[in-house]
Formats: C-alpha cells, sequence, structure tokens
C-alpha cells in the first residue's frame, strides 16, 4: 500500500481513487501516525493506500473517517487509529477471508475484542455506502465509540461479517482499558439499538449484543 | 513507505482491473502470502492445474513474466484505430514469452489475476494468467484478444479466461464448470450470469447498468447509434436464458474468430462516429462514480452486454449453453423466482398484457427493497413505456 498524510482540509482538493482498499487513520499525534502508517504501509502485501487524515480541529474519530469515506473512491474502504501495530501480510490476508466469505466487513484481530467487534475493520464502499440515507460510513451521530458496534452489528445481520485473526492490527494504547466510556455515544447506541438500528437488525439478540 | 502530500496528489488513479461483484467460494486452498521484500520467507509453488493433464512446465508458462515478441506486438498495433484502446502489450509478451508447448489439453481455462494474494484464491482447475501489468481499458476484452493470437489456445477446441474472482462469484469449483462443459457437448460457447437477480428486475442488462453506472442508458444510446446498431436492444424484454455478465466465456475458436472482430468492429465504428464529447464521456471514469470498479470507463460496461445482441445477430449460426449457477439460484427469494418466471413466460408467448403485471409487480418489488431516493431516480428511468421483446 501507498502511505499519505494529509491535512482534513486536503482530502476534498484531491482526487483520492484507488484500485484497491483505502485505509484511513485519523490522527492528532503525526509522528505516531507516521510510525504506525509506514509500518502497516510497508506490511500489507496488498496495493491499495493508507491515508493518514489530521483531525486538526478535533472534530473526532467518527467525523473524519465519514469525511474521509465521502472524498474518496474505492471498492473497499477501512479505519484504523495513529496507535495500531500491523501484522505481517495483514491486508493480503484481509482481502483474501473478505472475497472467501464474500464479507461485507471484516474485523480485523485488534488484540482486544478477539473479533466481536470490528474496532478495526475494512468494508466493502458499495455495502457501506447503502447503510445510512446520509451516505456516510459510520452513523453520524456518534462522536468517539459504538459506530464501529453499530457497524459490527449491520454487518452481523447482514451475515456478512468476517473475523480473520491472522490478519492482526492491534491497539497499541498502554492507558485504554482504564479509560472511560464516551457517555453520549453509549446512550445513543441504546437507543438506536432499541429501535433496531432504523429498522435495519431483526435479530433482537443482534441489537442488544453491546448495548 | 512514505510519500510525500504533492506525490500523491498528482498521482493518477489507479487503472481499473475487474468489472464485476462478489460472492462466495467454495475452494479449499492453502494460505499463502506474499511475503515482504526483507522477509526470507517465500512463498510456495503453486501446484499444476489439475483438471485438464497439463504440465508444470505449461502452467508456469503461461503465468511467466514479460519478455517481448515483436511479430506479435505488431498485430496488436495494427488493430488500434481512433480512441479504442490496443490490447495491452506487456500482458502480450508475457503470454508471448515461452509458447506453452505442453498445453495441449482440448479445454483450457484460463484464470485472469492482478495481485500475490489473489493466487490464492484461484481455482486448481485453471490456468494462472497474471495480468498485473495490464493497463487496458478494455479489461477481460483485452486479455481475450491476447490470448486468441497466442500459442496458449492454438489447438484448443475450447479456451476462455475468466476472473480471479471466479469462484466468488459463480459459488462453483473450476472441476464442475468443466464438467457441466463435458457433459453438453457440441455448443460454441458456455456462459453464465452471475447475477441471477438482475433477471428478475431489469428487463435487460442495459437498463440494469443505468442502476450502476451514471447516464448509462443515454451513453449506451448514442453508443448503439454510432456504431449503427439496432437500440431497440436497449429497451426490449430480454429472456433470462441470454442474461450474461462478468465475460465468463469458454467457447471454441469458431466463437472468439466472430466475437472478437465483431467487438472491435462496433468498437471502432463508434469511436469514429460519436460526438467528441460523448466520445470523451464513454472513455471516462464517470463510469464508476464511486470507484467500486476501479475507476473502469464505460467501455467495458458495454463490452460485456454485447453478448447476447452478438447472439442474435453475427452470432445467431452459433449454439450456446448457459451453465446454471445452484449457489446463485438458491439466494434468490420468493419474489425474485416469480418475478423471473413471470417475465420469462411474457416473453415467451409474447404477451403484453403479463409483462405489463411483470412491470407492476416489479415496481412494487423494487420500491419495498429501495431507499425512495433510489426509486425516485431510478424507477421511471429504468421502465420503458413501449413493451417490446427481442
Amino acid at each position: 500500500m501507498d502511505f499519505a498524510k494529509v491535512e482534513r482540509a486536503e482530502l476534498s482538493q484531491n482526487d483520492w481513487s484507488v484500485d484497491g482498499p483505502i485505509m484511513v487513520m485519523p490522527f492528532t499525534d503525526e509522528m505516531s501516525a507516521s510510525r504506525a502508517g509506514e509500518l502497516a504501509a510497508s506490511r500489507s502485501s496488498a496495493k491499495g493506500l493508507l491515508l493518514a487524515v489530521h483531525d486538526d480541529k478535533r472534530t473526532g474519530f467518527v467525523q473524519v473517517v465519514n469525511f474521509a469515506f465521502a472524498a474518496t473512491k474505492s471498492p473497499w474502504f477501512g479505519y484504523m487509529a495513529q496507535d495500531a501495530f500491523a501484522g505481517r501480510n495483514w491486508m493480503a490476508i484481509a482481502l483474501q477471508a473478505l472475497h472467501k466469505n464474500s464479507g461485507v466487513l471484516l474485523g480485523f484481530n485488534d488484540g482486544k475484542w478477539q473479533g466481536a467487534l470490528a474496532s478495526f475493520g475494512l468494508a466493502s464502499r458499495a455495502w457501506a455506502s447503502a447503510n445510512y440515507p446520509s451516505g456516510d460510513f459510520f452513523y453520524p451521530g456518534y462522536q468517539r465509540h459504538y459506530a464501529d458496534a453499530e457497524l459490527t452489528v449491520l454487518a452481523l445481520q447482514a451475515k456478512g461479517y468476517v473475523y480473520e485473526p491472522q490478519s492482526v492490527l492491534v491497539e497499541v494504547d498502554w492507558a485504554k482499558d482504564g479509560a472511560a466510556v464516551h457517555a453520549p455515544d453509549r446512550a445513543l447506541y441504546r437507543e438506536r439499538a432499541a429501535r433496531g438500528f432504523d429498522a435495519r437488525v431483526k435479530d433482537t439478540s443482534l441489537a442488544t449484543m453491546f448495548a | 513507505m512514505a510519500i510525500s502530500k504533492n506525490k500523491f496528489a498528482a498521482k493518477k488513479p489507479v487503472p481499473a482491473k475487474a468489472v464485476s461483484d462478489l460472492k462466495p467460494t467454495t475452494e479449499v486452498v492453502r494460505k499463502m502470502v506474499t511475503p515482504p521484500t526483507d522477509s526470507k520467507a517465500r512463498p510456495l509453488k503453486r501446484p499444476a492445474p489439475v483438471t485438464q493433464a497439463v504440465s508444470q512446465s505449461a502452467t508456469s508458462q503461461v503465468s511467466g513474466d514479460a519478455s517481448s515478441n515483436n511479430e506479435t506486438m505488431a498485430n496488436t498495433v495494427a488493430l488500434e484505430k481512433a480512441n479504442t484502446p490496443a490490447v495491452d502489450s506487456k500482458l502480450e509478451s508475457n503470454l508471448a514469452k515461452q509458447p506453452p508447448r505442453a498445453l495441449n489439453s482440448p479445454v483450457r481455462i484460463f484464470q485472469i489475476y492482478f495481485e500475490g494474494w489473489q493466487r490464492e484464491l484461484l481455482d486448481p482447475a485453471f490456468y494462472p494468467l497474471d495480468n498485473s501489468r495490464g493497463t487496458s481499458e478494455l479489461m477481460e476484452f483485452a486479455v481475450f484478444e491476447q490470448l486468441q493470437k497466442n500459442q496458449a489456445t492454438q489447438g484448443a477446441t475450447l479456451w476462455g479466461a475468466l476472473s480471479w474472482r471466479f469462484g466468488e462469484k459463480t459459488g462453483m469449483q473450476g472441476n464442475d464448470w468443466v464438467k457441466q462443459i463435458v457433459e453438453h457437448p457440441g455448443n460454441d460457447v458456455y456462459f453464465c450470469n452471475p447475477h441471477v437477480h438482475n433477471e428478475a428486475i431489469f428487463h435487460n442488462m442495459w437498463l440494469q447498468g443505468e442502476t450502476s453506472h451514471p447516464n448509462f442508458m443515454e451513453i449506451s444510446k448514442a453508443f448503439f447509434a454510432a456504431a449503427g446498431l439496432d437500440d431497440k436492444e436497449l429497451t426490449a424484454i430480454h429472456p433470462s436464458s441470454v442474461y450474461s455478465s462478468a465475460n465468463y466465456f469458454v467457447a471454441t475458436p469458431k466463437f472468439w474468430e466472430l466475437f472478437i472482430p465483431y467487438v472491435r468492429k462496433v468498437l471502432v465504428t463508434a469511436d469514429k462516429k460519436l460526438n467528441p464529447a460523448i466520445r470523451d464521456v464513454l472513455h471516462s471514469k464517470v463510469a464508476d462514480d464511486k470507484g467500486l470498479h476501479g475507476g473502469a470507463t464505460y467501455v467495458p460496461f458495454i463490452v460485456e452486454r454485447l453478448f447476447g445482441l452478438f447472439m442474435r445477430t453475427e452470432g445467431k449460426n452459433l449454439k450456446s449453453y448457459k451453465i446454471a449457477l445452484p449457489e446463485r439460484e438458491r439466494e434468490l427469494n420468493v419474489h425474485l423466482k416469480l418475478l423471473r418466471e413471470m417475465k420469462d413466460v411474457a416473453h415467451r408467448t409474447q404477451s403484453a398484457w403479463l409483462a405489463a403485471c411483470w412491470v407492476n409487480y416489479r415496481n412494487l418489488y423494487l420500491s419495498q427493497t429501495n431507499t425512495k431516493d433510489w426509486c425516485e431516480k431510478y424507477l421511471r428511468v429504468i421502465t420503458p413505456t413501449e413493451v417490446r421483446f427481442v
């Protein structure tokens, strides 16, 4: 994969068309983003683009990913954070798994959720762009948390969620286990889950999975 | 590897590689991925195709690296007219490096791939064909042109080139595909339609294209007029038996000798006579506005739909066999099955009344399964006012 680092404002100024996956990495710490992005790109064993986007206005992970989704063109679109550590061939293995399983969303082995949740994920753009009337990748009401949980539930409902433990993209955040969940995001998730995520999720066990 | 902002901004979008969509493979495959350049590990060599008795050396020659072959390249250049793109010379060189003398099976099916990680998904019944350097706008069709001239297909009674996503799209294994061919001998072309739901909900694949590629009908209509083709094809009701997508053809040399020049002639004629503004759009990436097909132009989407028209016109004396895809058929819900049958009966009996009933039921189905925006955008456009059958 190629690796590019841009300011958020630059996203809409260029043509980001890629015949392969685009992984967006919102970042606030440039050094971390460069280190993580360069390693991940070099270990991907696949063509594509890893796009680190500077969240200079601190709009949050969800908003930056949505903005990047709208500004890019590619058959696959994924998300990761500046603290991600990529295993060898992580993207090649992920693409193989998605194609073998007719997947619409793959959860990487993040060293934390063991596949239950795509905290870092790679999705079919055709599928993702049809999830919300706004065309957003993540439900735009979230700020920091639960957007990935909702996306996972939607993929499970579509029977298109894939977890491939050999595709490693670990979140290296020494302090996160003790960090609190963003309360408004949790409340929004519970509210949306109760309504089956706009009636998209019929299976109640799925709707309440992370609530 | 880091690259500067400016460098990437100036970079042109990567050219298109494959035209179509998804679905599962039942193939059992080994884990093998390409290691990074600094790794001492090397991928295991893929075993030779097993379906037809072909040697390992032949396989490696077909998928070997590029080299030059001036004689074949001269033939390629002679084909280029107007704006119609030439076949890719590097692919041709790749194919021509060493004539695959051990390829002597009567049925030769190649499987095109572009990246190392895709090799693991290839079917062992087919011959791997590395098209990583392919840049032609024509995509699969450019490979067909190359193969037709190449030693690799000489002497074959049937040959074709499928995509690396064959198993995913068809839900079939290569052995089963070959078995279908062997069990139904005597046909000039064997084909299939991996997107079976389209047979139920669209009059034909041209109108289906309108929902996938911006202004597809308008571009196609202009293309037909310029190429001298009858544009009634674009709005008529086609039976499900002629639906085809993804260019999955295995065919006799006789078929290829007719089909390839036909497509080439149509493309060249259209390019010569098209209004320049429309011609620019035809060759633009507007066709793939979401980048789902690697920035493909309208050309490959038109070419893959010409098969049905060809079979009714210049190829009318050729015999065809459509291979059923049980995995895909299983995915059809009861409405889609009924809709397809209804449309086929309307076509068979030439019943305008039943066709109108089908349109009503179809529109009701689409309005229940798509968003309001989608319906407002497409329902009227994909519903011709006149009922006509091919």
